[in-house]
């Protein structure tokens, strides 16, 4: 694993390259405007730190530009490589991904009497409401991580792993550059 | 190129050499029957060679081959050519099946006239398929196989055995071969390394022109599986895993099963169901032929019995025929790969094929051995060999390895045990941590009325430049962790205080609090000096100077600004 200093830089790098950008690009913003720009940045930067590796950097990086506004943000803090981020990862998932969804509410669908029983944890198996209470959190899980819902169990959790690795380096940087300019504010 | 993978493996299960290449790969894990020796030699030396990209183990391949059919030289295998180390596996793995296919030699040429002769007096209705598309496939496979693969030491071998040739050169096969040996090394995983994410960052992309083949064997051997239930009894290719001499790229090549396989799940599911119509009836028909070979030995195959009677130790035409006849229910490929699979038994050593028969029946008897792969899998003693159970077990077994990382990962969930109180700990951390990022980014925005931070990065390029003067063994102290949050969160700080955010926070805060303290003279610390000079010192003195920056700062008013340089601001807050 890259060292996490790295990691680190690279985001920092990223991050106020796109802070730059955005601020040369509007003016005056509000503050909300404002916030939501820092943490567009941010995510982006720190998605784009992994290179289209993981599942959900590139859910991510999709997300981001959906918005037209924020396409072009995201496509600068990539760099060259956002075509190559974007068009292509985000066709191919999203084929695959509605292919998937779609296949499972048919199955659902036609499960759906079979269904109905299950959901109702019962009391008697014990094993059946861990099983119940796992699926639960399982679903809160894949709403969580960015592309949670198109992944399966095992690579769930693999992403969980590399999403909190990235988060926490994300909050370290931000909380370092937050406190360092409150000084310079201060001062 | 997806769709000519499976034409191709349509219509390679339709030529000669099936048998042989089943009986190497993936005769490897479905076939029950004979040969359970010599294929595990071959299975476990099979592969090894490939990741090791060495010919260790090509003694004992060598010797099982031989073993198992009058195969040449190792000449072949030998005069691989140097490359990278994809073409170089996929070229030894050729070489091999070159070998192999080249020793059967006689067979496919003496399975075809049968073949044709059978297809007219066939009953089944599939026969006329069977001749066409092998010399279809063969041009477009030559191309497609040059191309790709660039083996200029394979062009002797595919005009000699045109049959046999695009099967054995396949780069398909030959990738897929490849996989079931990284699948066997799979259960290192977990051991090689806690970074799942990054390290296999190198390799997907590397992996995607032959993902298709992936997925395809993937669902194909799943399928496979799933057909022949409980009389898969499948060779260990685990053996490789401890063998596995391990150089890198067997840990790539395991973590490529890995990170492929998030793909393939995706993949898979579409691909069913094409591939499902054309694998199925290879693995009906390798395991099909191998049984008609070995009947009276394999009583536990169910399907076996159905050949039992048909082909015992009968001549090759007759076994041909009776093979088809016996197999005209089962399907258009079942009478091709089987009878060609009793001619190759046949034709190579057939006492050889008898002896691995009896010391399968002894392995069949030991203690199933530890699955931990990713299709094949052996079932555990007294647990269901049902293929489902089998696939849902690999998958918890897999899905708890990663827990394991996460509980390292997630502070305070090494007491919990329990996957669902392990789910909820991971959400809380997820979403506390999503929080922060919320809130941080909020005060940044109000800081930051102009979102201007060119004196942040310039400091930022400060910190990163001085960051390599500093000694390693400082980032390493957990007691200088404590500085940062000390301003702001330090209850939300120390659950951060792994390891990981310890080393980067000591670095957020030294740089600046050294070229701080470099500048300021109010500040007295005397080992300051000793900081850059003298690593091991540092730690001792660390904590100690740091309650005492931490004192000095909260008591003293604003020091003497420097225009430029926050740094001095930044010691003050963040002590």
């Amino acid at each position: 694993m890259r060292p996490p200093s790295l990691l680190k830089q690279e985001f920092l790098k990223k991050w106020i390259m796109g802070l730059q950008r955005c601020s040369s690009t509007k003016k005056n913003m509000n503050i909300l405007e404002r916030k939501k720009a820092i943490k567009l940045s941010a995510d982006v930067a720190m998605a784009s730190s992994r290179n289209g590796t993981t599942c959900w950097s590139r859910a991510l990086i999709a997300n981001a530009s959906k918005d037209g506004n924020d396409k072009h943000l995201v496509e600068q803090i990539l760099g060259p490589e956002s075509e190559r981020l974007i068009v292509k990862k985000v066709s191919i998932g999203a084929l695959v991904c509605n292919k998937r969804i779609r296949s499972k509410k048919i199955l659902k669908r036609s499960c759906g009497i079979r269904r109905t029983r299950k959901c109702v944890p019962q009391v008697a198996l014990a094993s059946s409401i861990a099983k119940w209470l796992v699926r639960k959190r399982t679903q809160v899980l894949k709403s969580l991580i960015p592309g949670g819902e198109f992944m399966n169990e095992v690579c769930l959790i693999k992403e969980t792993l590399d999403y909190i690795i990235s988060l926490r380096a994300q909050v370290d940087v931000m909380r370092s550059l937050a406190s360092a300019s409150e000084q310079v504010n201060h001062s | 190129m997806e769709k000519d993978k499976v034409f191709m493996a349509e219509g390679l299960n339709k030529t000669a050499a099936q048998p042989t290449w089943n009986s190497c790969s993936f005769g490897m894990e479905m076939q029950t029957n004979e040969l359970n020796c010599a294929t595990e030699q071959v299975g476990s030396c099979f592969f090894n060679p490939n990741w090791d990209n060495s010919m260790d183990q090509s003694d004992p391949f060598e010797s099982a081959l031989s073993s198992m059919v009058s195969s040449p030289a190792a000449s072949n295998a030998g005069s691989t050519l140097p490359g990278s180390g994809d073409n170089i596996m996929i070229r030894e793995l050729i070489g091999r099946l070159g070998n192999i296919c080249n020793s059967g030699d006689i067979s496919p040429q003496s399975f075809i006239k049968p073949s044709n002769n059978n297809s007219s007096a066939n009953t089944s209705c599939y026969s006329t398929p069977l001749n066409s598309p092998p010399k279809l496939n063969l041009s477009m496979m030559d191309s497609q196989i040059r191309r790709n693969l660039n083996l200029p030491g394979l062009g002797n071998q595919l005009p000699n055995h045109p049959s046999l040739a695009p099967f054995s050169a396949d780069p398909g096969f030959a990738v897929r071969a490849a996989r079931f040996s990284c699948f066997g090394s799979s259960r290192n995983f977990g051991a090689l390394n806690g970074q799942l994410g990054l390290t296999e960052a190198d390799f997907p992309q590397r992996l995607l022109p032959t993902m298709d083949s992936v997925k395809l064997t993937r669902v194909s051997c799943n399928q496979s599986i799933k057909v022949t239930g409980s009389q898969v009894n499948v060779p260990d290719i685990n053996k490789n895993s401890p063998q596995d001499g391990n150089s890198g790229s067997d840990k790539k090549h395991s973590r490529l099963s890995r990170s492929s396989s998030p793909e393939n799940a995706e993949f898979g599911d579409s691909k069913e169901e094409s591939s499902v119509s054309e694998q199925i009836p290879v693995g009906d028909s390798s395991i099909d032929g191998q049984n008609g070979a070995n009947t009276r030995k394999r009583k536990s195959i169910p399907r076996g019995k159905a050949k039992e009677t048909s082909s015992s130790a009968a001549a090759n035409p007759k076994v041909a025929a009776e093979n088809d006849e016996s197999t005209a229910k089962r399907g258009k490929q079942d009478e091709a790969a089987g009878s060609a699979k009793e001619k190759t038994e046949q034709n190579g050593n057939a006492k050889a094929a008898n002896d691995g028969n009896q010391k399968q029946n002894k392995e069949n008897a030991k203690p199933p051995e530890p699955p931990k792969d990713y299709i094949h899998v052996r079932a555990r003693r007294g647990q269901a060999t049902d293929s489902h159970s089998l696939a849902e077990r690999v998958r918890r077994e897999k899905i708890s390895e990663r827990m394991k990382f996460l509980q390292d990962l997630v502070p305070g969930c090494n007491k919990v045990t329990g996957k669902a109180v392990m789910l909820d700990e991971i959400i809380n951390y997820v979403q506390s941590l999503q929080r922060q990022v919320e809130f941080l980014s909020m005060k940044l925005a109000t800081v930051n009325p102009r979102l201007d931070i060119n004196m942040e990065a310039l400091l930022s390029k400060d910190m990163f430049q001085s960051r390599g003067s500093f000694p390693h063994a400082l980032y390493s102290m957990d007691s200088s962790a404590p500085a940062f949050p000390f301003g702001y969160h330090p209850q939300q700080g120390l659950p951060m205080n792994s390891g990981i955010s310890n080393n980067t926070e000591a670095q957020f805060s030294m740089n600046p609090l050294n070229a701080a303290l470099r500048k300021t003279q109010g500040l007295q610390l005397p080992p300051i000096d000793g900081f850059t000079d003298a690593n091991p010192r540092v730690a001792s003195f660390w904590e100690d100077d740091l309650q005492s920056i931490v004192q000095m700062g909260f008591g003293q008013n604003q020091p003497q600004s420097y225009q430029g340089s926050i740094a001095a601001d930044q010691v003050k807050t963040e002590l």
